[in-house]
């Protein structure tokens, strides 16, 4: 048996209607390679690697870790060489032809995952610089970012439309970064006892940060319109941008209390707010994250509008600590009282119309077999869920 | 498991983290320091080759405070059966803030002060190339006791974070982290980080939030904030809104850090160790402390620390080029490089153990199990400066005013520097060294709100963890408490006592709660009452048999938590009262009361009757 056969059997037992599981494809950290869903590697080293074996689900993109970005700027011949994954993305926004970059990352991507049986559903970065405003480098640089992971998004849905009949643009999880934008001296730092000037982190509000936000996937949307051969309307309609919250104080999307609320009000106001732009946002609810800012509300999500139910179209699960942002860890290992809150939050993304996959999120695993206890803990519940 | 090249831990960490002067590395220095002496002792020269890329909730908020994007990871060594050490990514994190802020006066903030010249491009060169590799290199670990102190004779505060942590540790282990440099040093905050994970039921928050939660108390409490000048009007408002200083915190910013979590209380304490009875009565409090499971920040003095300015019989920490397994005070150099002693700082250290005779503390500048006695421990205090003894007399004594108003001691020292400089237009001098007053001990204790909550929810965690562990806890610490009620009828407590700072004044609805010590006299206790008690938001669960019949409290020592607890009286309807839960010693058993006269004893020493509530009909 092949491996794509191999994969393909492994199918027969999964969730078949509802809520899908689809996996992030961060959890192998293998610091030698490159993000294997984004490497030349041959089938062996691919299974081995890269795939939990005898589990094969839907793939949640990771766009992209560092070595995976220098990886492929020394493919494209980079120059200057980008030192990140955000320079990387922006440099080949920026190019001549982006869509000659976009496409073979798609490709490469769309490839690997077919090897494994898989549809690629959705896209998850990680750019906090994306919330930079217009007059800074970073802020010059986050729309041909957003731009590129929009391409590259659009091009999978291509290939996967015209190859396999999934029609469905992968949504980009994004995190929408830090509310410290910048460092300067204060008057109070004359009060340090040694006479030495103090720093101090500036704040941004969140307010601010929204709107550089929205600003920037509005230019990022002009330049693929305005790309010579570019994507039709219907495609560019479909790409939606869910904001994942990240528990911490200075996140801008740092809990569904104060923060959401901020989003929905920019997001909502009509005279700064263009449609198509609108439309892309949306929201991921990532649940370990949401558990974690839910203190005595634990009704929060009977009490969301009916607009922010509209907006969440992807969910992310894992391991977590309830005590605090350690990192994820396998499924099987959660406390009965996180089983409960986790299965209540899938019961409710159940009920959505627009949150089709629910992705397991796994960065840094220890081992391979966390994570593949990981994915048939998941499929049980949906399973269960379902009967 | 997945696990990394070294190549990569060297690129990244540092290649000292491996080998550090052509020997063993950081991390074989420390692992020989801790467990070299064991049986089972450790194969120092394969460590590097048991190292995967991990999460750290300390790197990812320290790429927070900073507005970095990464590392979000950290690089974790396992050391077998002791337990793992996080290894921060500290060249990742150099090269990032070069990248996004490569400002010359943000970069020179961050050059530890021993580190900075006139020229600023020769500086920034050192710095990029070298200073990286001062900073601290252990994020969030956690660690097995070293077999020399889990005799019977000793006691060390422990936790099982081990599953939040993605780990499979059966033991409970002792959190350890170090901190960085950034912004003078953040010792406070990585000392706030060890006590969170220390006390059982509070959440864990990463350095940046750490920082923000303190700027926030400080907003909220000071009762100064007019006198900040501010740039700008906006500013003025709201300081800390915009501005969030990234540096260490005063004492009474971490206990304010504590006070606004929603299940905590600190206690923060002055002693004076001119009393010729101080010494002893701080470290007979400590002791009370560590052997309940009461996480301890001493504010200390790294400086005195390393022996400089005091006349201990021994510093606590030597710096030597190898580990010597007599002499666990002799730190080996490879620990850590650049410690700044050219200024006698304020530092802090977290106690974490105890025996009889000597304590153990985690240093967030240098390592943890640091042993030292209680000579050693009172003299590592920071130098009284005139602000403390100014501070000090301007603490109200008055019960009735504000506790927190009392013992906002920095608002009070940042009003009076702010005064001078308005009339001098100059900066407050340090005190030189023979104009010093004699030192003050300071430690912040910190509880959860409700001290006797493990107690409550034995055998009802749903996923059975550490049930049992409790239990023998708490069967342990009757034996503690037999003891102070010896000290209590010997009156030999008042040390204790005074350690407690009880202020004699009302209890209001608004307290979140805090731990007191209590003596009951027999036939002070009210009449039992049926009642149902409903959870408090920041309790959680609290159900007790609203039958029960309580008899009447014999005269005994008792550690009692008071919080606001509504109470349906069947008689009266629905009114608040003030609930206390009883940890009776000799029953074993927990009790709650609504009326009673209780004694509390005061700061002077002296009984101070208290009636807390004399429930009518």
């Amino acid at each position: 048996m092949n491996a794509v056969n191999r994969a393909e059997s492994a199918r027969e037992n999964q969730v078949t209607a509802g809520l899908q599981p689809a996996l992030i494809s961060s959890f192998n950290p293998l610091y030698s390679l490159a993000s294997p869903l984004l490497d030349r590697l041959s089938d062996e080293q691919f299974f081995e690697w890269a795939w939990p074996s005898g589990v094969s689900i839907d793939v949640d993109l990771y766009l992209m870790m560092q070595n995976d970005a220098l990886a492929w700027a020394q493919r494209f011949h980079l120059e200057p060489v980008p030192k990140t994954a955000f320079e990387f993305f922006a440099w080949i926004g920026r190019a001549h032809n982006p869509k000659f970059y976009w496409a073979q990352i798609a490709e490469t991507a769309y490839k690997n995952a077919l090897r494994a049986g898989s549809k690629i559903v959705a896209i998850t970065s990680f750019f906090p610089e994306v919330n930079a405003g217009p007059g800074s480098k970073l802020g010059e640089d986050a729309p041909y970012v957003f731009a590129s992971l929009m391409g590259v998004a659009l091009e999978i849905a291509e290939l996967q439309s015209v190859h396999r009949g999934f029609d469905r643009v992968p949504t980009i999880q994004s995190v929408a970064g830090s509310v410290v934008t910048s460092f300067q001296h204060h008057v109070d730092s004359l009060l340090d006892k040694a006479g030495s000037p103090a720093l101090h982190a500036k704040r941004d509000s969140d307010s601010r940060l929204i709107q550089n936000l929205l600003g920037n996937v509005r230019r990022a949307l002009e330049i693929l319109v305005r790309l010579p051969v570019g994507y039709s309307k219907k495609q560019i309609t479909q790409i939606r941008i869910p904001w994942e919250l990240e528990p911490g104080n200075l996140y801008v999307f740092r809990d569904y209390h104060d923060s959401l609320k901020s989003f929905e009000m920019e997001i909502g106001d009509l005279n700064k707010v263009p449609a198509d732009v609108r439309r892309c946002m949306a929201y991921n609810l990532d649940i370990p994250h949401w558990c974690l800012c839910e203190n005595e509300s634990s009704d929060a999500e009977f009490a969301f509008t009916q607009s922010i139910q509209d907006r969440i179209c992807h969910a992310h699960i894992s391991g977590h600590s309830e005590r605090g942002h350690f990192g994820d860890f396998s499924l099987k290992r959660i406390t009965t009282h996180q089983q409960k809150q986790f299965k209540r939050w899938m019961k409710f993304l159940g009920s959505l119309k627009n949150c089709p996959y629910i992705s397991l999120e796994f960065e840094a695993a220890k081992r391979m077999k966390d994570v593949r206890e990981s994915v048939e803990t998941l499929i049980e519940w949906l399973q269960e869920a379902k009967t | 498991m997945f696990r990394v090249n070294v190549e990569s831990v060297m690129q990244e960490s540092g290649e000292d983290i491996i080998a550090f002067r052509g020997g063993q590395g950081r991390l074989a220095l420390l692992a020989d320091y801790l467990y070299g002496d064991e049986a089972t002792a450790l194969d120092f020269s394969t460590l590097h080759q048991d190292i995967r890329l991990s999460p750290s909730i300390i790197v990812r908020s320290e790429s927070e405070l900073l507005g970095i994007s990464s590392p979000r990871f950290a690089f974790r060594a396992y050391l077998g059966n002791f337990g793992f050490v996080t290894i921060r990514r500290r060249r990742c994190t150099h090269d990032r803030i070069l990248d996004l802020h490569g400002k010359e006066e943000y970069i020179y903030d961050l050059i530890p002060r021993s580190g900075r010249g006139s020229d600023v491009a020769e500086v920034l060169r050192e710095w990029t190339e070298e200073d990286a590799d001062n900073n601290n290199w252990i994020a969030d670990s956690l660690l097995a006791i070293p077999r020399r102190w889990t005799t019977d004779s000793w006691r060390v505060i422990t936790c099982n974070l081990s599953r939040d942590f993605g780990e499979d540790y059966s033991d409970s282990l002792v959190p350890f982290v170090t901190h960085v440099q950034f912004g003078g040093g953040l010792c406070a905050q990585a000392a706030c980080f060890m006590v969170l994970c220390l006390l059982e039921h509070s959440k864990i928050l990463g350095i940046s939030e750490i920082t923000y939660e303190a700027a926030r108390w400080v907003q909220g409490a000071s009762p100064s904030d007019e006198l900040v000048p501010a740039a700008t009007s906006d500013q003025r408002v709201n300081p800390v809104q915009n501005l969030l200083r990234i540096r260490g915190l005063t004492p009474t910013q971490i206990k304010g850090f504590f006070d606004v979590q929603s299940n905590l209380s600190a206690q923060q304490q002055f002693q004076s160790i001119t009393d010729p009875n101080g010494k002893a009565k701080i470290c007979r409090a400590l002791r009370v402390y560590v052997k309940n499971n009461i996480p301890v920040i001493q504010i200390v003095s790294l400086a005195r620390m390393l022996g400089h300015g005091v006349e201990a019989p021994a510093p606590i920490l030597t710096l030597a080029d190898h580990v010597d397994h007599t002499n666990y005070n002799q730190i080996p150099m490879g620990v850590r490089r650049g410690i700044d002693l050219s200024e006698d700082a304020s530092h802090c250290v977290v106690i974490i153990g105890c025996s009889d005779t000597q304590f153990l503390i985690n240093d967030p500048a240098t390592f943890p199990f640091i042993p030292c006695t209680d000579v050693q421990i009172v003299n590592i205090c920071p130098p009284r400066g005139r602000d403390d003894e100014e501070s000090e007399q301007s603490l109200p004594r008055d019960k009735s005013v504000n506790r927190d108003h009392a013992a906002d001691v920095d608002a009070w020292r940042r009003d009076v520097r702010l005064k001078r400089l308005a009339e001098k237009s100059d900066i407050p001098s340090v005190p030189k060294p023979d104009e010093q007053l004699p030192n003050l001990f300071q430690a912040i204790s910190v509880t959860p709100v409700g001290v006797v909550l493990p107690l409550l929810h034995i055998g009802k965690q749903e996923d059975g963890r550490s049930t049992s562990a409790r239990s023998q806890s708490w069967a342990e610490h009757s034996g503690l408490f037999a003891m102070i009620d010896d000290e209590l009828q010997s009156g030999e407590c008042s040390g204790l006592l005074d350690f407690h700072t009880v202020r004699g004044r009302s209890i209001s609805p608004s307290c979140s709660g805090e731990l007191y010590l209590v003596h009951v006299r027999k036939g002070d206790a009210g009449r039992s009452e049926d009642m149902l008690l409903s959870p408090h938001p920041k309790w959680g669960e609290v159900r007790c048999d609203p039958k029960l019949a309580v008899p009447n409290l014999s005269s005994g020592v008792y550690w009692v938590h008071h919080t606001r607890v509504k109470a349906v009286s069947k008689s009266n309807g629905v009114t608040d009262v003030q609930a206390i839960f009883f940890w009776d010693a000799s029953q074993r058993s927990i009790r709650v009361r609504t009326c009673l006269s209780a004694v509390f004893i005061g700061r002077s020493g002296d009984w101070v009757f208290h009636a807390l509530r004399e429930r009518q009909g």
